[in-house]
């Protein structure tokens, strides 16, 4: 799947990415994925109206949320993750990603 | 994740209280904002007061836990459990008996946060971890059942300044120092607010399914929500700094200038945490859908607003140019008067930095088109002519039924 990633720049700054990706991503195909490639993944599904988040929390590294925005997959650097591995769990995220 | 806390619930008045504590939502632009206001003038001595507001409220909630057990080791668990439930970040009293000891804290708010919220490259010239101490001091007392100021709080390290673990040395003082009583809820009004005026918000609707986000700390002890860190922090604690700030500031004649500085805070609380919120995927699954004109905008916030713990905000008369909000209970209020009595002028300072900075974000910035809500945006919005500036026209501190801040467009 073809992606953009943007940070958002606001007060998560370094933490928070968007990827905008062209078609709509399926949250459990996604999770498996990443789980597939070695992720041990806490899944959780939040209900906002209509809409439906479906979060998963790699511990101390990183968190996907889908279903927040149309379009958009966010990924959140944990606060605690060291430069090292962020770069690594980015790389693993968006070479899943790339692969859906 | 299974945390051990002391009983934490919607009390009447708006409010959610941790034992008897009441809890506000704040974002980490607010407290690093707040904090940068406080630490002004090194003469007025705000960093101790900054540390014993959070030990008068670290002891208040750990003694008020009526499920905290005897045993030491299990309320400073549940201290522990506190501080990551409420977004402080992760805690560590093992090393630590009732003659003090080293307190870690990897994981930090006050000490990572703040750098997110600062200007890129901002190098803090003195640690921001003061809460972290003084909350520290004041579990430690509690969990040995001592006198509140029992322990001074010395920090060794912040993850502001050096990236590492916070470090905090607690030591058992040869005399306890004077820390304030919290006053809990403080005082609150007889009166019923009336319901939300009418729009095409259904409030209720609103607070449930805001009532259905999980907004407790993650792993790590933070809520990275709404675009921003936020805190479920003590009320006591944000009255306790910023009364005092008004107070010192005022006895050298500059309580006017302590009084913008407040109201100022609130601009850049209502800027990022109310713009967040409006920006959000959260707003846009549960609010928008409801919203038909301008004007539900600003009714679609203030309906968020009633589930920050800020007290029962209600809108009462609004137009493009003005915007007149009614609260009960608002927590500076309800704090003022319990920690010192009735007050002789209006103290709502965050509720005025809110509603005009609601108005600001609605009618200024058309926060609609979803702005980046970055620094040179707000200054943009904020610092510029055809903006709103408040004035508190009643003060529920000042004995009046309910607060009312007035916020005007400056022509």
């Amino acid at each position: 799947m073809h992606f953009e990633a943007r940070p958002n720049k606001r007060c998560q700054k370094g933490l928070h990415l968007e990827y905008v990706v062209e078609a709509s991503v399926d949250a459990a195909t996604l999770f498996t994925q990443l789980e597939q490639q070695g992720a041990t993944l806490l899944r959780a599904e939040e209900q906002w109206g209509p809409r439906t988040l479906h979060r998963a929390v790699q511990q101390f590294r990183f968190e996907v949320r889908v279903g927040a925005q149309d379009g958009v997959v966010d990924f959140l650097h944990r606060a605690s993750a060291d430069d090292v591995q962020r770069r690594e769990d980015r790389a693993l995220f968006e070479h899943v990603l790339a692969q859906l | 994740m299974s945390r051990q806390l002391p009983p934490m619930g919607p009390s009447d008045h708006g409010r959610v209280l941790l034992a008897k504590e009441p809890l506000v939502f704040h974002c980490n632009y607010y407290n690093y904002y707040l904090q940068k206001t406080l630490l002004l003038d090194d003469e007025l001595g705000m960093e101790d007061v900054i540390t014993d507001a959070a030990c008068e409220v670290g002891y208040a909630v750990l003694r008020g836990a009526t499920n905290a057990g005897a045993d030491p080791q299990a309320r400073l668990q549940m201290a522990q459990d506190i501080f990551a439930q409420l977004g402080f970040g992760t805690i560590d009293f093992s090393a630590v008996d009732d003659n003090g000891g080293t307190v870690k804290v990897p994981v930090s708010h006050y000490g990572r946060c703040m750098t997110m919220a600062a200007p890129d490259g901002t190098e803090f010239e003195r640690p921001q971890n003061y809460f972290d101490a003084g909350f520290a001091a004041g579990a430690l007392a509690a969990a040995y059942e001592k006198d509140p100021g029992a322990y001074a709080a010395s920090i060794q390290v912040c993850q502001s300044k050096a990236g590492a673990p916070g470090e905090i040395q607690l030591s058992l003082r040869d005399a306890p120092k004077d820390i304030a009583t919290a006053c809990g809820q403080g005082h609150h009004t007889d009166d019923v607010p009336p319901p939300p005026a009418a729009s095409n918000i259904d409030e209720p609707a609103v607070l449930e399914a805001l009532a259905g986000l999980d907004l407790g700390g993650n792993e790590e002890g933070l809520i990275p929500r709404f675009g921003v860190m936020l805190t479920f922090h003590f009320a006591n604690f944000y009255n306790r700094i910023s009364f005092e700030l008004h107070r010192r500031m005022g006895g050298s004649g500059l309580e006017e200038a302590a009084e913008m500085l407040l109201v100022n805070a609130g601009y850049k609380c209502a800027f990022h945490t109310f713009g967040g919120i409006m920006t959000s995927g959260e707003w846009d699954a549960v609010v928008k859908p409801q919203i038909q004109s301008k004007e539900d905008w600003v009714h679609g916030m203030v309906a968020c607003v009633n589930a920050l713990g800020w007290g029962v905000w209600r809108v009462h008369e609004l137009t493009e140019d003005k915007l007149v909000v009614r609260i009960w209970d608002d927590y500076e209020s309800t704090g003022y008067t319990g920690m010192y009595g009735k007050a002789n002028t209006g103290i709502s300072f965050l509720a005025q930095g809110g509603v005009a900075g609601l108005m600001n974000l609605v009618y200024h910035a058309d926060v609609s088109q979803k702005p980046t809500l970055d620094e040179a945006f707000y200054e943009e919005i904020f610092e510029q002519a055809g903006g709103f500036e408040p004035r508190q026209t009643k003060c529920q501190a000042m004995g009046d039924a309910y607060t009312e801040i007035v916020a005007e467009r400056v022509k």
